[in-house]
């Protein structure tokens, strides 16, 4: 056991751990804005929402694998690229349905009010509408990030060196059914803490939040 | 004096049921108009129509002489001139009391924080409200955050003001002193229009009382003259009914 609890294969694990969160963290945050953009279009209707609709359900039902393979081979990006426009072309249309959740959330009356006031429809979602609705999905829209998170260790299957496939290499190392049981242990560990402080954070400021507000 | 409101043959359905069957409204500057009726005679619709929450499906509504349904660029504009006064208060619950009154100033009259929060705290004290400059919406009662509304509209200097029913969802105790501001209101010449159920209030503050059922204007009058001399069967009707239940 005591083989595994080494330096050196800390490093070479956070190594790893450094590209699951660029991919993780680049992914999060354009399928964050794409995907909010993606639900007011939905949400509003029309040609584009129709066409919105469409992306989010092929997308959707498709499995995220496929959306790996497909940038990782049929685009000349760098593979690490390639895993980060995978991801964020899926996780879009998964966020794109919490926030829309969230803009059905608020009440007419706000949309009302802001367009009583003399704000254009822009103005209402951008300042009244928007941090209500999306305050108001923290809890599911965290729990997808940790699931992307997660999900980013499927990069592992075109050759991308995550934390997961960090893992897989130092597996060839070991032999017994002990060692690979540890090494997986522990790779689940740091996932793990990594998904869990987020929660925690999440939960404790959209407490905090929802105290002062409602 | 001039009119700065004028409806012209308004018709609004929502699917099939027509609710104003062809209404005419002036409003002249600075006149106090309170429209009364029974429920679902269309009242509410017709104040959502001035500035076009309601869209009307035939008519014309001018403002400052402007036709809204025609020159839409301009709706933002006369709507910031327009202030406006819901039932359910409406205020931002994801912002304190002076965030909700500084946001419009700020965004569209680009006014400086420091100059937006200068009004706001001005408009806080008319409704007596300035202690609560830093609380959020949830945490006022209810007849609050109705005066915290109508100091929102008021930082916008609006010409007009429209209050929609802006007493009937508060507790008993607490709709005086939304309508003390009111009357103060009333008192310095803005131009008013007023769905209510409050007769005192419309006795005590209205130039004109205009009666409406059934999606039509049954009688307008000066107060004095349609309480005390209804001249249609319907409108003795409802004052009855009212009278009654006092």
């Amino acid at each position: 056991m005591s083989d595994i609890f080494q330096v050196p294969i800390f490093l070479f694990l956070l190594q790893g751990l450094r590209v699951t969160l660029t991919i993780a963290g680049a992914a999060i945050l354009m399928s964050l804005v794409f995907g909010t953009i993606l639900a007011v279009l939905r949400n509003h209707g029309g040609f584009w929402g129709h066409l919105a609709a469409v992306y989010i359900e092929a997308v959707r039902n498709a499995p995220l694998l496929l959306f790996i393979l497909a940038f990782r081979f049929m685009t000349p990006l760098p593979p690490v690229y390639a895993g980060i426009v995978a991801m964020t072309v899926f996780e879009t249309a998964a966020l794109a349905e919490i926030v829309r959740g969230g803009l059905k959330s608020i009440h007419k009356g706000q949309w009302e009010a802001g367009a009583t006031q003399g704000f254009n429809k822009i103005q209402v979602l951008r300042y009244i509408v928007l941090p209500q609705a999306i305050h108001n999905v923290i809890p599911p829209l965290v729990s997808q990030f940790t699931t992307i998170i997660k999900d980013t260790s499927y990069v592992w299957a075109v050759g991308i060196e995550d934390l997961t496939g960090k893992g897989m290499i130092i597996m060839g190392r070991y032999t017994t059914a002990a060692q690979v049981f540890t090494l997986f242990g522990l790779i689940a560990a740091i996932y793990f803490v990594i998904n869990y402080s987020i929660s925690c954070y999440a939960r404790r400021r959209h407490q905090r939040m929802a105290k002062a507000i409602y | 004096m001039s009119r700065v409101i004028r409806l012209e043959n308004i018709h609004k359905s929502f699917g099939k049921l027509e609710v104003l069957h062809g209404i005419d409204l002036e409003v002249k500057e600075g006149e106090k108009v309170v429209i009364i009726g029974p429920s679902g005679s269309g009242k509410s619709t017709l104040i959502r129509c001035i500035n076009l929450l309601e869209k009307p499906e035939q008519g014309a509504v001018y403002v400052d002489q402007v036709n809204l349904l025609s020159n839409t660029q301009q709706l933002s504009r006369v709507r910031q001139s327009m202030g406006m006064v819901f039932q359910q208060f409406n205020l931002y619950p994801h912002m304190t009391v002076l965030e909700n009154l500084m946001l419009a100033p700020m965004k569209l009259k680009k006014e400086s924080g420091e100059e937006a929060e200068k009004t706001a705290l001005v408009y806080l004290e008319r409704v007596g409200l300035q202690d609560k400059a830093h609380s959020y919406p949830a945490q006022l009662s209810g007849g609050q955050q109705q005066r915290v509304a109508i100091a929102r509209a008021l930082t916008m200097k609006p010409k007009i003001m429209l209050f929609d029913e802006p007493t009937s969802a508060l507790d008993p105790e607490m709709i005086q002193e939304v309508l003390d501001v009111m009357v103060a209101l009333a008192d310095e010449g803005i131009t008013m229009v007023v769905v209510t159920h409050e007769m005192g209030f419309a006795r005590r503050v209205a130039d004109r009382v205009v009666f409406m059922a059934d999606g039509k204007i049954i009688e307008e009058n000066a107060p004095e003259e349609f309480f005390t001399h209804p001249q249609h069967e319907r409108a003795r009707q409802f004052l009855s009914k009212i009278e009654r239940a006092v």
